[in-house]
């Protein structure tokens, strides 16, 4: 009895183990219950470069079974995060619903703490429980298109023009693998109140980097007990390198940083002087931008346009109640170079490869990223991947949105955004190597020159 | 010379308790601030006024009762099998002489020196293959069956003399009773110990329930935590409140099994 | 029917079955698997290649990885001792006949209660190097060039630290008391009436007897020092630079922002092989005390 137990058990475990090991080499050896079969085999295809559509359909089979009781509905199950706090996923879901009632959209939040950890479990293995993925960030997105996850869109049914420069910075290999839901740049953040205080003229959209190192200076007031620091810098590394590569027109992952330099020492003098915080201070305190900024007691913040929307909700919430006026302008620029260029970062939207209704799917993701989904996340206060004319009136409709002409033409004058983690297919390690140089630099662990030695040296050696 | 000797004593443990305080005292104060007064510096020890909205809006903005609920059935399931398997099997481990005893150890024991993230995926793609994922019944068989439970208790009974199962042995007991008979009542404080680690270690996981729980109502309450924290990044006051609250039922049982490791060995009647 | 050795077997098994069924289930085949994706390349989807010792080879030339190694031996060697002298330290005396003892070991016990995330963020607000706590006392107490803690790089590793001592002594110093409580107090009742003072029933009797449960301590101390992760993230973000990196955070970079998972498994087996190896030796080292 407790033999036959045991035998049992260890049938168990080792059967188990050999579908682990079975499934995962590929041989997908058409053992009836294990679905993944046919979408491993599309996976191995994606690698070497090989059209996978073809594969995808393998797997209908399930279908049926999958949609369950739903009856003649198709179900399309989206991966997202912060279902509750980002108030555009669930409208744009209702929206296409109604539009197409015999869709049913069932989303699931992943939680945007470790999303790409939670995604990159879910979809291990060959048996992908989604069908329609939000991409949060550039290194999971070519990782997943490495690993054959994606379906590469038609191109044809796509209005590629409408996404002005969002779109072509995410394609990968001429393939479009995600659509931008979201398209958010730097701006330079400022506290009117602050500035009128001073006597500083408010900054206009046509700000080289020395100006805008004088202006910090001068609002700044290092009085103990009434300090104001004329900028912030959050501790991201993009924050200073992003910078960089944006007013350099340069290429983060090329390997060289000299580049780097100028801009590294601006900002550790003007730390140095206390004309924005301490980074080390920061970085162990968490203090959170926004909530830097809302203190009432920051000139100005370099940041993404993401967190209007946010900073509007919580002035609306009356959380920065020492907060005065705000507004918006253009990112600084180099001096003998033209206004236009940023740092910028995406929401995208895309298609799981071994999805069984990939073409609903597809036609979902061009619904959320386009001229529907724009609307919808115009409304909400956040900037959408498509910008039309109408897009760009709805945004600056929402009630607390900064709407004075400079703000305005700051939001709109964007010509070049360098993408904060530019796709590259060994970016992860390279942005290791240059996050762990910016802690070192601002630190004071290593001067200047040393950290930039270091990254080029470090990322010198990757790939190789 | 004595009374000088117990209050430089006292004086001491009251200073080390007070280091030790410091930081929840910390919480405390945070938890009952407004958010933008918890970061200021110089650091401020006593909100004016506080804040104890702080306690009642966390309610409204995380559902709180029914993480709590699904944390403490995932939680007192998960500590209830692994005490009893683990107890079981480390009786066998240390008392009994069998065949490939030391190579099933050894398996345990190399066990716990591999860090979870290592294997987390293909026991992840293992739990979907039994369709356990986005099921409490994963993060209980994720954490019942540890490999420290076993190690743990097998210690113990190591240092409980032979020569008492030997006794009962020629008394013709059977092995189930003197493990329940003699073993069981013996170990108190060791079960005691693992009832709180395994308490605080399931109750405390953040990356387990993460990954697995993907439907709202399955979720723990670290993931309400975390998530909140993340997605409401500054609102630090209601943070450390939903700490201060995720802290109490952990206390209970610590409270609660206090008593075993003050009973003892000398208090159940029998000597080594 | 059976003989007696096999009876005996059978009953030696029937007490193992219900853990090892589910350990063999849930962790040791996934363990097993990853040890085998060592030895091969694998991103988590696609078919897992075998590579022999690639994996192992690359490691050389991997500065991540010598820092980490570097950085997590340095931790284990400086935790692991004084998380056992404190533990031990404070079950004696909560183990003496004091007042209010109930109320001392709960609070020593709180800290490893709480979540990892709140502790954390106390403590770097605590050890802030703008107005921090402790440099605001250390500053009353006139020293210069105050330390920046998690982000200078001589002191990030010591913040670590006093945390991991800090947070993890009550746990230890809890299976030290259940290790008392198991000491016979005959023991101490003989050696009184031989007048043995404290300090010679300290090394005659409370020391030899707490052996197991030291024993235990130091190799879960120990492993768990090797295993160290998250705290590590949440302090210092294995910063400033790469001083803090300790092995597990290079795994899990590897593992989940580069999708290189055989990589990652080839560091976990280095790991094992580590603790491993100092496992061994702190059995052999047990044994000859106990010979001696």
């Amino acid at each position: 009895m407790k033999m036959k137990k045991r035998m049992a058990a260890m049938m168990l475990g080792a059967a188990v183990l050999s579908q682990l090991l079975g499934g995962c080499a590929g041989s997908g050896s058409g053992g009836g219950d294990q679905s993944g079969g046919g979408a491993s085999q599309s996976g191995s295809g994606v690698q070497s470069g090989g059209p996978q559509t073809g594969g995808v359909q393998s797997g209908s089979g399930q279908g049926a079974a999958r949609s369950g009781g739903s009856g003649e509905k198709i179900l399309l199950r989206w991966a997202l995060w912060s279902a509750d706090t980002q108030p555009y996923w669930r409208p744009i879901a209702d929206a296409y619903m109604e539009a197409h009632p015999n869709v049913e959209i069932e989303i699931i939040d992943l939680g945007a703490t470790d999303y790409a950890t939670a995604l990159q479990t879910q979809l291990a293995g060959n048996d992908a429980p989604y069908d329609v993925v939000a991409v949060k960030d550039g290194f999971s997105f070519v990782s997943m298109i490495l690993k054959g996850l994606l379906k590469p869109m038609d191109q044809s049914a796509i209005d590629m023009e409408a996404y002005g420069g969002n779109l072509a910075p995410l394609m990968w290999e001429g393939e479009v693998y995600t659509l931008p839901l979201r398209s958010d740049f730097y701006v330079l953040f400022y506290n009117k109140d602050i500035f009128d205080r001073a006597g500083v003229p408010y900054p206009g959209n046509d700000l080289t980097f020395e100006e805008y190192d004088a202006m910090v200076r001068s609002l700044t007031d290092t009085t103990f007990g009434s300090e104001v620091y004329g900028t912030h810098y959050h501790t991201w590394d993009i924050c200073v390198q992003g910078m960089a590569s944006a007013a350099e027109d340069a290429d983060i992952l090329a390997g060289d940083y000299d580049y780097m330099r100028p801009y590294y020492e601006m900002v550790l003098s003007q730390q140095d002087d206390k004309a924005c915080m301490d980074y080390s201070t920061l970085k162990t305190s968490g203090l959170h931008y926004l909530g830097a900024f809302g203190q009432g007691n920051v000139a100005t913040m370099l940041m993404g346009t993401w967190s209007i929307g946010t900073l509007i909700t919580r002035i609306n919430e009356g959380q920065y109640p020492d907060l005065g006026e705000w507004a918006v302008a253009a990112y600084p620029h180099k001096a003998g170079k033209e206004s236009g260029n940023t740092v910028g970062n995406f929401v995208g939207m895309s298609v799981i490869n071994s999805s069984e209704n990939a073409d609903t799917a597809e036609d979902f993701v061009r619904f959320a990223a386009g001229a529907e989904g724009a609307r919808i996340v115009a409304e909400k206060g956040f900037m959408p991947g498509m910008m039309t004319e109408e897009t760009l009136e709805t945004i600056f409709a929402v009630e607390g949105f900064p709407t004075d002409e400079g703000s305005r033409e700051a939001l709109t004058s964007v010509k070049k955004t360098v993408l904060e983690n530019p796709l590259g297919e060994n970016s992860p390690e390279i942005f290791q190597v240059l996050n762990t140089g910016h802690d070192y630099i601002m630190t004071g662990t290593m001067t200047v020159d040393e950290g930039i030695a270091y990254m080029n040296e470090e990322v010198g050696k990757i790939g190789k | 010379m004595r009374t000088a000797k117990k209050l430089f004593l006292y004086g001491g443990l009251i200073l080390v308790s007070f280091i030790f305080l410091v930081p929840f005292m910390w919480m405390l104060s945070s938890s009952l601030k407004l958010d933008k007064d918890v970061l200021t510096i110089p650091i401020k020890w006593f909100p004016n006024p506080p804040q104890w909205r702080n306690y009642i809006d966390i309610w409204k903005k995380i559902p709180l009762l029914l993480y709590t609920k699904n944390t403490l059935k995932i939680t007192v399931i998960t500590t209830l099998v692994q005490l009893f398997t683990s107890s079981f099997a480390a009786y066998a481990f240390a008392k009994l002489d069998f065949k490939y005893r030391d190579q099933l150890f050894l398996a345990y024991i190399g066990t716990i020196a591999v860090p979870w993230q290592v294997y987390m995926v293909p026991q992840f793609i293992m739990m979907r293959s039994l369709h356990l994922n986005d099921s409490h019944t994963a993060i209980i068989m994720l954490h019942a069956f540890s490999a420290f439970g076993v190690f743990l208790m097998r210690q113990f009974y190591m240092g409980i003399p032979d020569e008492l199962c030997e006794a009962a042995r020629i008394d013709g007991m059977s092995e189930y009773k003197i493990y329940a008979k003699i073993m069981l009542p013996l170990s108190k404080p060791a079960l005691s110990t693992l009832v709180i680690f395994t308490f605080v270690n399931t109750w405390n996981d953040f990356l387990g329930p993460y990954i697995y729980l993907t439907t709202k109502v399955k979720k723990t309450i670290q993931i309400g935590l975390r998530v909140f924290m993340d997605d409401y990044t500054q609102e630090y006051g209601m943070i450390m409140a939903a700490a201060m609250l995720s802290l109490i039922p952990v206390m209970i049982i610590f409270f609660s099994l206090q008593k075993y490791f003050v009973e003892g060995i000398a208090a159940t009647g029998v000597k080594g | 029917m059976l003989d007696r050795k096999t009876r005996r077997n059978l009953v030696a098994y029937s007490f193992i079955a219900p853990n090892f069924i589910g350990f063999a289930v849930f962790t040791l085949g996934p363990v097993i698997f990853a040890f085998v994706l060592a030895f091969s390349q694998w991103n988590g989807n696609g078919a897992v290649t075998f590579v022999g010792l690639d994996n192992f080879v690359k490691m050389g030339s991997d500065t991540r990885f010598w820092s980490a190694l570097k950085n997590t031996v340095v931790y284990a060697v400086s935790a692991v001792p004084f998380t056992m002298a404190s533990a031990l330290g404070m079950a004696l005396l909560l183990n003496s006949r004091i007042r209010g003892k109930e109320v001392f070991r709960a609070v020593a016990f709180f800290p490893y209660v709480a979540s990892i995330v709140a502790c954390t963020a106390v403590w770097n607000i605590i050890f802030s190097p703008g107005a921090g706590l402790v440099n605001v006392i250390l500053n009353s107490l006139g020293v210069e060039n105050l330390p920046k803690w998690a982000a200078d790089k001589h002191w990030a590793m010591f913040t670590v630290v006093t945390f991991s001592i800090w947070k993890d002594m009550g746990y230890y110093m809890v299976i030290y008391l259940a290790g008392l409580q198991g000491i016979s107090q005959e023991l101490y009742e003989a050696a009184s009436l031989d007048g043995a003072d404290a300090r010679q029933k300290f090394m005659y009797i409370t020391w030899p007897q707490l052996k197991p449960t030291t024993f235990f301590i130091i190799i879960m101390l120990t492993i768990n020092s090797f295993k160290i992760y998250d705290r590590v993230m949440l302090i210092t973000g294995g910063g400033p630079g790469t001083e803090t990196l300790v092995l597990v955070y290079h795994i899990y970079d590897m593992a989940f922002s580069n999708s290189r998972f055989g990589y990652a498994s080839a560091l976990a087996v280095v790991l094992f092989v580590l603790v491993l190896t100092v496992t061994i030796i702190q059995f052999k080292g047990e044994k000859n005390y106990a010979n001696s």
